[in-house]
C-alpha cells in the first residue's frame, strides 16, 4: 500500500507543481501576446506544453474521484470484514476456552484433582482388586477348613466302628452271663432246699445280664445315630472341601484384567487431558497472534486515509486550475489552504514509518521505497512507561 | 470485583481487540469512540481504574482527552496508557507532558499489554 501511496503522491505532486508553472506561463503569455505578433519558437513550445497539460488534466480530473472512491471502499470493506472476523474469532476463542475448561473440570472430578474427597478412578480400581483378592482368599480358607473338618470326622467314624466292635464284645459277655445264670438256676433247683440261696444269686445275675443287654442295644442305637450324622456332615463338608476353585480364580483374573484395562485407560485419559491443557496454552499463543494481526485494519486504514486525503486536495486544486485558467482573478484562500495541506502532509502523518518514507523520497531516494517502508513499519520500540 | 478499564479508540476493531484481551484477563470494560464520548462517560459517573486511549481520533484526540481527564478531580491520578500507531519521540513527549502514564505502539501484543497494565494499576 505504501508504494502505491508514494508513487501516486510523487506523480501527482509533480503534476501539481507542473500545473502551477503552466498556469503562470499561460498568464504571462496572455499578458504579452498582443505585443509580439510574430511566431516565437519558445511560445510555440509553450503552446504545445499547454495543450499537453490540458489533455493530462482532462484525463486525470475524472480519474481522481474514482481513485478516491475506490480507496474509501477498500477502507470500508476491510473495516467490515475485520469486524466480522473479530466477532467470529471471539466466539471461536470463547468456545475453545470453555471446552478446555470443561474437560479439565471433568477429569478433575474423576481424579479428585480438586480434593473434594470424591473417590478417584485409580483408588476405586485398587479397592476392586483388593476386594476381589480378599474374596478369593476367603473361599480358599473355607475350603481348607472344610477339608480339615472332613479328616476329623473320618477319625470320628473310625472311632464309632471301634465302639461297635466293643459293644458286640459286651453283648457276647452278657449272653454268656445269661447262659451261665440259667445253668446256675438249674443246678440250684436240683440241690433243692440247699440250693435256694444260690437260686436267688442266679436270678440276680440274670437280671444284670439283661440290663447289660439293654445298655448294649441303647449304645448300638446311639453309635449308629452318631455314625449316620457324621456321614451326613462329611458329605456336606466334602462338597465344600472339594469345591472347584477354577471359576473363582477365573473371575479374579477377569476382574484383574478389567481393572488393568481401566487403569490404562485412565492413564491415557490423563495424558490426553494434559495434552488438552498444552493445547490450551498453544491456543492462548494463537489468540495473541490473531489479536496482533487483526490490528492491521486500524493501521492500514490510517495509511490509506493518508493517501486519499491528499488525493482529495489534489482533485480540488486540479478542478480549480481548470476552471480558473480562463479567468484572471488570483487564487483564493481555499486553494492556498489545499496547497498548504499538500506541502505539510507530513505533519498529518500518524506513523513514524510514513514520515521515514517521506524523508527518503524528499532526499531523492525513490528506489527501494517498498523495502524501506516494510522495514520502517516493523520498526518501533513499542512500550514506553513515563 | 474486577477492575474497570475505559477503552477509547475510533476504530471498532481496535476496541474489540483490546476489550477481548482485557475481558479474558478478568477486567470490566467500558468503550468510547473518541475523546468527547470518553469525557461524557466520565462526567456521567464512569469510574475506570485505568484509561487506554488512541491518539488520532475525530472530535477530540488522545492528547486533549488526557488533558481533560487530568482536569477532573476524580481522575487526577488514574493511569492513562496511549495506544497508537504513533511512535515519534516528540509525540511521546507531548503525551507525557499532557499527563500520560505510558505509551504503547500498535500493534500491541496482548501479553505485553497485560504486563504493562499490571505495572501501572494502583
Ligand atoms: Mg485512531
Amino acid at each position: 500500500m505504501n508504494v502505491m501511496t508514494w508513487i501516486v503522491g510523487a506523480v501527482i505532486g509533480g503534476m501539481v507543481a507542473g500545473m502551477g508553472v503552466t498556469y503562470w506561463l499561460m498568464r504571462c503569455r496572455d499578458s504579452c501576446g498582443d505585443r509580439e505578433p510574430q511566431v516565437n519558437p519558445v511560445e510555440q513550445q509553450w503552446a504545445e506544453h499547454e495543450r499537453l497539460w490540458r489533455d493530462f488534466c482532462d484525463a486525470v480530473s475524472p480519474l481522481l474521484p474514482v481513485l478516491i472512491a475506490q480507496l474509501k471502499v477498500v477502507v470500508e470493506e476491510t473495516g467490515r470484514a475485520a469486524d466480522g472476523l473479530i466477532e467470529r474469532f471471539q466466539t471461536i476463542a470463547q468456545r475453545a476456552r470453555a471446552q478446555v475448561e470443561e474437560t479439565t473440570q471433568l477429569f478433575g472430578a474423576m481424579t479428585d484433582a480438586q480434593g473434594d474427597g470424591q473417590p478417584t478412578v485409580a483408588r476405586l480400581l485398587d479397592e476392586t482388586r483388593a476386594t476381589m483378592e480378599m474374596f478369593v482368599q476367603e473361599v480358599i480358607k473355607t475350603s481348607q477348613i472344610s477339608m480339615k473338618a472332613v479328616a476329623v470326622m473320618e477319625q470320628a467314624t473310625d472311632s464309632t466302628a471301634s465302639i461297635s466292635q466293643m459293644v458286640e464284645e459286651v453283648e457276647f459277655i452278657a449272653d454268656q452271663t445269661r447262659l451261665l445264670a440259667l445253668n446256675a438256676a438249674i443246678e440250684a433247683a436240683r440241690a433243692g432246699e440247699h440250693g435256694r440261696g444260690f437260686a436267688v444269686v442266679a436270678d440276680e445275675v440274670t437280671k444284670l445280664a439283661n440290663r447289660s443287654g439293654h445298655a448294649v442295644t441303647r449304645i448300638r442305637e446311639l453309635t449308629e445315630g452318631v455314625r449316620s450324622s457324621t456321614e451326613a456332615a462329611m458329605r456336606e463338608l466334602g462338597v465344600l472341601a472339594s469345591v472347584d476353585m477354577t471359576p473363582t480364580l477365573q473371575a479374579q483374573q477377569r476382574v484383574n484384567g478389567f481393572t488393568e484395562i481401566m487403569a490404562r485407560k485412565t492413564v491415557m485419559l490423563e495424558e490426553n487431558v494434559n495434552k488438552g491443557s498444552e493445547r490450551a496454552n498453544e491456543l492462548a499463543d494463537d489468540i495473541a497472534q490473531i489479536v496482533m494481526s487483526m490490528q492491521f485494519q486500524d493501521i492500514t486504514r490510517q495509511k490509506i486515509e493518508h493517501v486519499y486525503e491528499p488525493l482529495e486536495k489534489i482533485q480540488f486544486c486540479l478542478e480549480r486550475f481548470r476552471s480558473d485558467q480562463n479567468t484572471s482573478h488570483p487564487p483564493d484562500t481555499s486553494l492556498k489552504e489545499a496547497m498548504a495541506f499538500l506541502h505539510e502532509l507530513e505533519a498529518r502523518y500518524t506513523m513514524e514509518s510514513e514520515r521515514m518514507v517521506m524523508g527518503q523520497v524528499k532526499q531523492g531516494r525513490q528506489d527501494n521505497v517498498e523495502l524501506f517502508a516494510t522495514a520502517a513499519a516493523g520498526n518501533g520500540d513499542n512500550i514506553t512507561l513515563f | 470485583m474486577g477492575k474497570t478499564v475505559l477503552i477509547v479508540d475510533d476504530s471498532v476493531s481496535m476496541r474489540q481487540m483490546v476489550a477481548f484481551t482485557l475481558q479474558g484477563a478478568g477486567f470490566e470494560v467500558i468503550e468510547a469512540g473518541d475523546g468527547k464520548e470518553a469525557v461524557s462517560k466520565l462526567n456521567g459517573g464512569a469510574k475506570p481504574n485505568l484509561v487506554i486511549t488512541d491518539l488520532n481520533m475525530p472530535n477530540m484526540d488522545g492528547i486533549a482527552l488526557i488533558k481533560a481527564i487530568r482536569g477532573m478531580a476524580a481522575h487526577k491520578f488514574t493511569p492513562i496508557l496511549m495506544l497508537t500507531t504513533e511512535s515519534a519521540e516528540a509525540k511521546k513527549k507531548e503525551g507525557q507532558a499532557a499527563g500520560a502514564t505510558g505509551w504503547i505502539v500498535k500493534p500491541f501484543n496482548p501479553d505485553q499489554m497485560l504486563q504493562v497494565i499490571k505495572k501501572v494499576l494502583p
